[in-house]
């Protein structure tokens, strides 16, 4: 655990080295967002009904844009070699990266959408669902996103790869979280939903990090 | 056929033209391939003479 | 199985066996064809449309076979290192993007006589549109790496993950009440079809198959020449 810890603390000190590595995406995440009211018209009514899915598709794209970072820098200067080669578990090493990239990614999203939400006029009564799928739903997109970020490490073009890879695999997370806004938005009981993302996000954190450790292992050898 | 017609006979062309695409593609880069391996093969058999004949006038 | 990881003996036999299976899909084409067109009831609730069932269907048996052979070729690939099946698995993706495409394609084209909309996003048609992207993306990700060694580990790892989506797809229309019509088929006993039009989707399926075979054939062919091209080039500047 304290090696965990130790890990986890030296990607953070690397991601504040390059703080703005980080707050790009949260700016990208906002212009998105901002970008769909004026396309699609400023009618709260119609906004309202969208603002789940607006969000939600938002935090995908913007996740999508640092995830081939994950494992790219480690690669480049050849720490990861020795992270392979060191006797510990290389999938806890992958989750802890995972766990970082949600710390700076998915959760300065989390903290900013409702008031994204509020500009989009999202129902008052959705807000908790929305903050419990972002809540669900981002981590298991980093712990996705890492598998990922696993495959196209070397690649050309990586960073539009890992769009085109990731995005097919978590359209379950934007299908379960979008109905489950829209659901309590209109008073409909919503745990169903918010017990398959939670599911998926149990899942994806044993499957993840297992999968994308052996990926790395055999892509690098 | 009644009315619908239409829809079947482009379903069925739609189909023969995707299928016979893929078809012609695979058999056209086989065609290439295979020659491209005749012509180095032959290219190696003449260096091949040439090389044997160097050796026998020196 | 291991006996035909060998490339001569793979070339070898499929030599003999490519005439057979072109021929013999040939013929199952063309009669299935010829029932499915021409001599077939038109059926009580769908009309004639019921028609492009015959490619229809099939095609999307194909869509799922073909990737059920591509990701166990992808594991025997990561698991034994057998080339052939990297080169298999390479040679099946665009096979399989083919038969998705055919099956988006007929199904649009029988959704807009018979539910009066081209497209409906429900849980079968969004699940064989993934399936779609999943073979672009084996497709894409295959060809991005320098290393193209990298390039098939990745794509196999891929290829594996994704098979996730087959069984999403077959069971879709049991688990969600969808538009889409749940199979006729799926018990061999009784099948819930008369003879007259399971003879031609019979046929097509079939002739489907060994188009596929064919096909497999003369790709995995292509890329062992290519492989040998590539070989001796190198011997030739090394």
């Amino acid at each position: 655990m304290k090696k965990f810890l130790a890990l986890v603390q030296r990607d953070l000190t690397l991601v504040y080295r390059n703080a703005n590595d980080a707050w790009v995406v949260l700016f990208f995440f906002v212009i998105a967002v901002t970008l769909f009211p004026l396309g699609i018209g400023p009618d709260p009514s119609v906004l309202q009904q969208l603002s789940g899915g607006i969000i939600w598709i938002c935090a995908l794209l913007s996740a999508m844009l640092s995830l081939d970072g994950v494992f790219q820098s480690d690669f480049d200067d050849g720490s990861l070699d020795q992270m392979i080669l060191t006797s510990y578990p290389l999938e806890l090493i992958v989750l802890g990266k995972c766990f970082v990239h949600w710390l700076t990614t998915g959760f300065p999203i989390l903290l900013i959408s409702p008031v994204l939400a509020t500009m989009l006029n999202m129902n008052l009564d959705a807000y908790t669902t929305l903050l419990i799928t972002m809540l669900l739903g981002t981590p298991t997109i980093s712990l996705m996103g890492g598998i990922g970020a696993a495959l196209v490490l070397g690649s050309r073009l990586s960073g539009v790869l890992i769009s085109l890879i990731i995005l097919p695999l978590i359209i379950p997370i934007l299908i379960f979280s979008v109905a489950a806004i829209n659901a309590s938005g209109e008073g409909i009981d919503t745990s169903s939903a918010v017990s398959l993302l939670g599911a998926l996000l149990i899942i994806s954190s044993v499957f993840c990090p297992w999968t994308a450790a052996a990926t790395l292992r055999h892509l690098t050898n | 056929m009644d009315m619908y017609g239409q829809f079947i006979w482009t379903a069925y062309g739609a189909t023969a033209i995707l299928l016979v695409t893929l078809l012609a593609y695979s058999l056209f880069r086989y065609r290439i391939a295979q020659r491209q391996l005749d012509e180095l093969v032959k290219n190696d058999r003449e260096q091949g003479k040439k090389t044997f004949k160097v050796e026998k006038d020196s | 199985m291991h006996k035909f990881a060998n490339p001569a003996r793979f070339t070898k036999l499929a030599t003999k066996v490519l005439p057979w299976t072109s021929s013999f899909a040939a013929v199952c084409f063309l009669f299935g064809l010829y029932f499915g067109i021409f001599d077939s009831p038109a059926d009580y609730q769908q009309g004639e449309t019921v028609r492009i069932m015959y490619v229809h269907v099939p095609a999307a048996w194909m869509s799922l076979f073909t990737y059920s052979l591509m990701a166990a070729a992808s594991a025997s690939f990561l698991i034994w290192k057998h080339s052939l099946a990297d080169i298999a698995a390479r040679s099946l993706a665009p096979i399989g993007a083919a038969f998705t495409a055919v099956t988006l394609i007929t199904g649009a084209l029988w959704g807009q006589p018979m539910w009066g909309t081209w497209w409906v996003w429900d849980a079968r048609l969004t699940s064989v549109l993934v399936l779609f992207f999943l073979y672009l993306g084996y497709m894409v990700l295959v060809n991005a790496f320098d290393d193209p060694e990298k390039g098939s580990k990745a794509a196999a790892v891929l290829a594996l993950i994704g098979f996730v989506n087959v069984p999403i797809i077959k069971f879709s229309v049991d688990w969600w009440n969808t538009l889409h019509q749940p199979a006729s088929l799926s018990r061999l006993d009784a099948p819930a079809i008369d003879i007259s039009m399971l003879a031609p989707l019979l046929l097509m399926a079939l002739g489907f198959k060994l188009f596929l075979i064919s096909i497999l054939i003369v790709k995995m062919r292509t890329i062992l020449i290519e492989k040998r091209i590539q070989a001796k080039q190198l011997l030739k500047s090394g």
